[in-house]
C-alpha cells in the first residue's frame, strides 16, 4: 500500500506481471558514478556504512528488510547480477555464479551453465544448491514473499553438477530475471533446519557465503561487519577488507560522522540535509533514482470520486511542481503514471497533467460545486512519513484556492491500511515502492479490488482489464511496451490516482570513499566489491 | 527488614500480572496484525499469510497466546522476536547490558554532581553563586534531552573530539583485551551518560539544597557547631545524611526511569540499549518483546522502590530506631 522503508514485493496469480527495474539518473540512463577521479584503486581498509536500521534476519528469504537483503545479496550471489539499465529494455545481466545460460528450442527452458565457484568453507557450489534455493523459494513453509518470481517455473533440474536447467511452464520476457531472482543458499548448511523453523531460527549464527563479502560479527543494534571472502570468485575482489555498517537511528549523528570521516557512506539523506552537507568539505552527494512515485487515491467507489471529470479536476488543482520544490527541496520528479520515468515500458510522450486552477474550477462548476456548494473531502495519511503529511496539508491550501475543502488527517499505518482495504475513506495519500514485480493488474484490474487484490480505488476499466491482459500474454517484450503504453495512457485519462513525484534517493559519501557506483538503484550497494578507501 | 523484602516482593506479584495483562490487551487492541511486518507492505494471499501466521503461533487466539507467553516465561523462554528474527531472551541479553552500564554511570552522575552542586548552594544561602547555580540548574533541567546530546557531540566528537560520537564499542574492538574493551565501553558511555545525567543532576541539586538548608538549621547541626565541628564536617557528616532521604526516594525512583526511559539518548548517540528494543517493539506490533521489556520495566520499578525504602532505612537512624522500637 505504501512505501514503507521494507521492500514492497506485489505479488497474486494475476496474469499481468513484469519486472520493473528502474534505471539510473537523469532518466536517461546511463550511471551516476561519483566523478570522483583518482589515481589507480587501492587495496585493504575498512568501510564504515552507517545505517539507521539494523537487519532485521540474516536469510534473504526470511526477511522483510530491504537493508538487510541488500547486504544479504553480498554474501549470497546470485546466479547473474542485473545491470542497470533499463531504461529502453528490460535490463540485462551479467554473469555471477553463473558462467552462461541459453534456452531450449521451444523457450520454455533456461539452462544455465555454472562456474567453478566454492562455499566460503571450501565446499563447491554446485547444481544441487540451486535447486535446493528454488525448493526453498517456493516453500509455502518458508513463506517467502516473492514466492511469485518463481510462479512460471515448473521445476529446477540437476543436468550434472555444473548445470542445471529451468522449466517454465510459458515463455515471456523477464523469464532470466526471474530465474535468477535471489541468492543461491548453501545446501549442505541450510538442510540441517528444516523449512519449517526457517521463520523462528536465528541465522546470525550461519557463517557462510558465495559472494564477495561474509558475515564475521553482528552487534545487534550496534554493529554489523562483514569480511572479506577470500574464497570468492573474482580474485581481485573486492577491494576492501572490511565493511562496517554503524547502527545509529539518529541521521544527524550519521550526517556529523560523516563530516568528520568516521563513516564513509550513508544512504538516504534527508532532502532538507542535502544542502548543507553539499558544502562539507570531503562529502560528496549522489542522487539516484528512488524506484517509487507517491499519489492520491481518489475512492472511486463513492461519489463524487467516481467521476472521472471530478479526478482530472482535482488534479488540476494540485500543484505537484510546487510539492517538489517545497517539500521534496527539488529532489523529486512529478509523475505522469505508474509506469516510472526511467523505466524501459515508460512512454515518454505522456505529458502530466499541467497545474491549471481555472480549469479545475471550472469542470467543478460544471458539477455543481461552486462556493456556495464547497465539494469537501478528508485527505488521509500514515502517521509518521513527514513528507506525506506535508503533502496533505500542502494540497489543502492549494485546492482551497479553487473552493474545495480538504481535511487532512494522519492515522497510524495500521489503521490507515486498514481503512482504506475498507473503503472508508474519501483521498488517500501513499506510494508504491517497486523492488522486484510490478504487478499493475493487481493495483488497477478490476478483479483486484480489496480483498482479492491492491485495487483499493475500486477503479473499473474494461479497457484497462484488456490491456492488462495483454501485458500479461505478451511473448516478448516489444509487444508488452506497447500495452503497457495504451494502458498509462488509458490510466491517465481516467486519473484514478492524482500521480504526485518520483522520488530520489541521495547517498552521501566521506572523503575516504571512492568507486562506488549506484547503477542499481534498487540496489545500491550492488557494486560494494569494486568500492575501495583511500588510505 | 527482611520481612518488609517478602512482604514487598509478594505484594510485587499481582502487580506484574496486572501490568502484563494490560500491556497485553493494549498491544492486542491496536489496529492491524502482527503479520503485516512480516508480509511486507504489498499485497499477500490469504494462503501465504496464514501460513507466516501459523509459523509463529499467530493463528492461535489471543487468551492461548498469552497463556503460552506467561506458561514459557515462568519456564524462562520469552518467545520468539518477530522483529528482529532472533529468541527474545538474547534480544534482552544484549541491550540489557549497555542500558544497565549507562543508567548506572548516569545514575552515578546524577548522584555525585547533584550532591555536590546541592552543598555548593548552601555554602552562602541567597548569594550570587546559590542564585547562579539555582539559574544553571534550571537551564539544564529544562533543556530537551536530544538537543543537549546534540550539543555534546558537537562539542565534545567535532570540534573538540575527545569522545566517540556513537555507539557502545570502536570499531575492531572484538579483537581487544577485557581491560581494552572495557576501558573502551566507558569511554562510548562518557558523552551518552553525561546527558542522561545532567539534567537529573540539577533536580537532584535542587532537593539536595533544600534538605541540606532545612538540615542546617536543626538543633542537632547546632550542637555539634557548638562542640567545635568544622563546616565541611557539620556539612557532609551531619547535614548530609538527614538530607540525603528524598535523594535517595528521588534515586530509586530515577532507575526505572533510566532504564526504559533513556530511548531519546539511545537513538541519539545509537547506543544499542533497552530503550530502542521497547520502542521499536511497541512499533512493530512485537509482543513477545514489548512483554518482555515491560516485565523488566515492572520489575526495576518494584526493585527500585524497595532499594531506594532499604537505603532511607539505612541513611536515617530515625527509621531504623522507629521499626526497631516498633518490633
Amino acid at each position: 500500500m505504501s512505501e514503507n522503508g521494507s521492500t514492497i514485493r506485489l505479488r497474486l496469480a494475476a496474469v499481468a506481471v513484469f519486472v520493473l527495474f528502474a534505471c539510473a539518473c537523469g532518466g536517461g540512463g546511463g550511471s551516476v558514478a561519483p566523478p570522483r577521479a583518482d589515481a589507480a584503486p587501492q587495496r585493504g581498509g575498512t568501510l564504515v556504512i552507517g545505517s539507521t536500521v539494523d537487519a532485521d534476519a540474516w536469510n534473504e528469504y526470511v526477511s522483510q528488510q530491504t537493508f538487510a537483503q541488500n547486504l544479504l545479496r553480498r554474501v549470497y550471489a546470485r546466479l547473474a547480477q542485473e545491470q542497470g539499465d533499463a531504461s529502453e529494455h528490460p535490463p540485462d545481466f551479467e554473469p555471477l555464479l553463473a558462467a552462461s545460460w541459453s534456452f531450449s528450442d521451444d523457450g520454455l527452458t533456461l539452462t544455465f551453465k555454472l562456474r567453478d565457484a566454492t562455499w566460503s568453507d571450501g565446499t563447491p557450489l554446485t547444481a544441487g544448491d540451486v535447486r535446493y534455493t528454488f525448493a526453498a523459494q517456493t516453500s509455502p513453509a518458508v513463506g517467502w514473499t516473492g514466492a511469485s518470481f518463481k510462479e512460471h517455473i515448473k521445476d529446477v533440474q540437476v543436468v550434472d553438477p555444473r548445470t542445471v536447467a529451468f522449466r517454465f511452464d510459458r515463455a515471456y520476457p523477464e523469464m532470466l530475471a526471474d530465474a535468477v531472482e535471489g541468492g543461491i543458499l548453501p545446501e549442505h548448511v541450510f538442510s540441517k533446519v528444516p523449512f519449517a523453523a526457517w521463520r523462528t531460527h536465528d541465522w546470525s549464527q550461519v557463517r557462510i557465503g558465495s559472494g564477495p563479502f561474509l558475515l564475521e560479527s553482528w552487534r545487534p543494534g550496534e554493529e554489523i561487519v562483514l569480511v572479506r571472502n577470500a574464497r570468492y570468485l573474482e580474485p581481485e575482489r573486492p577491494l576492501v577488507d572490511k565493511v562496517v555498517v554503524r547502527i545509529v537511528p539518529d541521521i544527524g549523528n550519521l550526517e556529523t560522522q560523516l563530516a568528520v570521516g568516521a563513516i564513509d557512506y550513508v544512504e538516504g539523506v534527508p532532502p532538507q540535509d542535502a544542502k548543507r552537507l553539499t558544502g562539507t568539505p570531503g562529502v560528496e552527494l549522489v542522487v539516484f533514482d528512488n524506484p517509487m512515485f507517491d499519489y492520491v487515491g481518489w475512492n472511486g467507489a463513492k461519489k463524487p470520486f467516481d467521476d472521472p471529470e471530478v479526478r482530472r479536476a482535482l488534479t488540476l488543482g494540485i500543484d505537484r511542481r510546487a510539492i517538489v520544490e517545497d517539500l521534496l527541496y527539488g529532489y523529486g520528479k512529478i509523475s505522469t503514471g505508474p509506469l516510472l520515468s526511467t523505466w524501459w515500458a515508460a512512454d515518454p510522450t505522456l505529458v502530466a497533467f499541467p497545474y491549471d486552477p481555472d480549469e479545475a474550477r471550472r469542470i467543478l462548476a460544471t458539477k455543481g460545486y461552486d462556493t456556495h456548494h464547497p465539494l469537501a473531502f478528508e485527505l488521509t495519511t500514515n502517521v509518521g512519513n513527514r513528507v506525506r503529511e506535508a503533502v496533505t496539508l500542502k494540497i489543502q491550501e492549494q485546492l482551497s484556492r479553487i473552493g474545495v475543502k480538504v481535511a487532512p488527517r494522519s492515522f497510524e499505518m495500521k489503521a490507515f491500511r486498514e481503512r482504506n482495504v475498507a473503503g472508508n475513506y474519501d483521498a488517500y495519500v501513499a506510494g508504491w515502492r517497486f523492488n522486484g514485480k510490478l504487478d499493475l493488474a493487481s493495483i488497477f484490474g478490476s478483479k483486484a479490488v480489496p480483498p482479492a487484490g491492491s485495487n483499493v480505488v475500486a477503479y473499473r476499466s474494461a479497457e484497462a482489464d484488456r490491456l492488462l491482459a495483454a501485458i500479461g500474454a505478451a511473448a516478448d517484450w516489444t509487444q508488452a511496451k506497447d500495452a503497457y503504453a495504451k494502458l498509462a495512457q488509458r490510466i491517465h485519462e481516467d486519473q484514478p490516482y492524482t500521480f504526485l513525484y518520483e522520488g530520489k534517493r541521495i547517498a552521501a559519501f566521506g572523503p575516504r570513499l571512492r568507486g562506488l557506483r549506484i547503477d542499481v538503484p534498487s540496489d545500491p550497494l550492488a557494486r560494494l566489491e569494486s568500492c575501495w578507501i583511500a588510505h | 527488614m527482611l520481612g518488609l523484602i517478602a512482604r514487598r516482593l509478594l505484594s510485587a506479584v499481582p502487580l506484574v500480572a496486572g501490568v502484563l495483562t494490560l500491556t497485553f490487551l493494549l498491544v492486542e487492541a491496536a489496529p492491524g496484525r502482527p503479520a503485516d511486518l512480516l508480509l511486507g507492505d504489498g499485497p499477500v494471499t490469504p494462503e501465504l499469510r496464514a501460513r507466516v501466521e501459523a509459523a509463529y503461533g499467530l493463528d492461535q487466539p489471543a487468551y492461548a497466546r498469552y497463556a503460552s507467553w506467561i506458561g514459557n516465561a515462568l519456564r524462562g523462554d520469552l518467545g520468539w522476536s518477530l522483529s528482529r528474527g532472533r529468541k527474545v531472551t538474547s534480544v534482552l541479553a544484549d541491550a540489557l547490558p549497555h542500558t544497565i552500564g549507562l543508567a548506572l554511570a548516569a545514575l552515578s552522575i546524577q548522584l555525585l554532581l547533584g550532591i555536590l552542586l546541592g552543598a555548593l548552594h548552601v555554602l552562602r544561602p541567597g548569594g550570587a553563586l546559590d542564585h547562579g547555580l539555582g539559574l544553571v540548574g534550571l537551564l539544564l533541567a529544562s533543556v530537551p534531552t536530544f538537543w543537549l546530546g546534540l550539543m555534546a557531540i558537537l562539542l565534545f566528537a567535532v570540534a573538540v573530539p575527545i569522545f566517540p560520537p556513537s555507539s557502545a564499542h570502536s570499531i575492531g574492538a572484538n579483537a581487544w583485551s577485557f581491560p581494552a574493551r572495557a576501558i573502551d565501553v566507558l569511554w562510548h558511555a562518557a558523552l551518552p551518560s553525561l546527558v542522561l545525567g545532567l539534567g537529573a543532576a540539577a533536580i537532584v541539586a535542587r532537593f539536595v539544597r533544600a534538605g541540606l538548608m532545612a538540615a542546617l538549621g536543626e538543633g542537632f547541626v547546632r550542637a555539634a557547631r557548638a562542640r567545635g565541628a568544622s563546616q565541611a564536617r557539620l556539612l557532609w557528616v551531619h547535614a548530609l545524611p538527614a538530607a540525603a532521604g528524598p535523594v535517595i526516594t528521588l534515586a530509586g525512583l530515577q532507575l526505572p526511569v533510566l532504564v526504559s526511559g533513556a530511548v531519546v539518548v539511545e537513538v541519539v548517540f545509537g547506543w544499542p540499549g533497552m530503550g530502542r528494543v521497547t520502542y521499536d517493539a511497541v512499533m512493530a506490533q512485537d509482543l513477545p518483546v514489548v512483554l518482555a521489556a515491560v516485565l523488566l520495566a515492572t520489575i526495576l520499578v518494584i526493585a527500585g522502590n524497595l532499594l531506594a525504602d532499604l537505603g532511607l532505612a539505612f541513611v536515617d537512624p530515625r527509621l531504623r530506631l522507629g521499626r526497631t522500637a516498633s518490633r
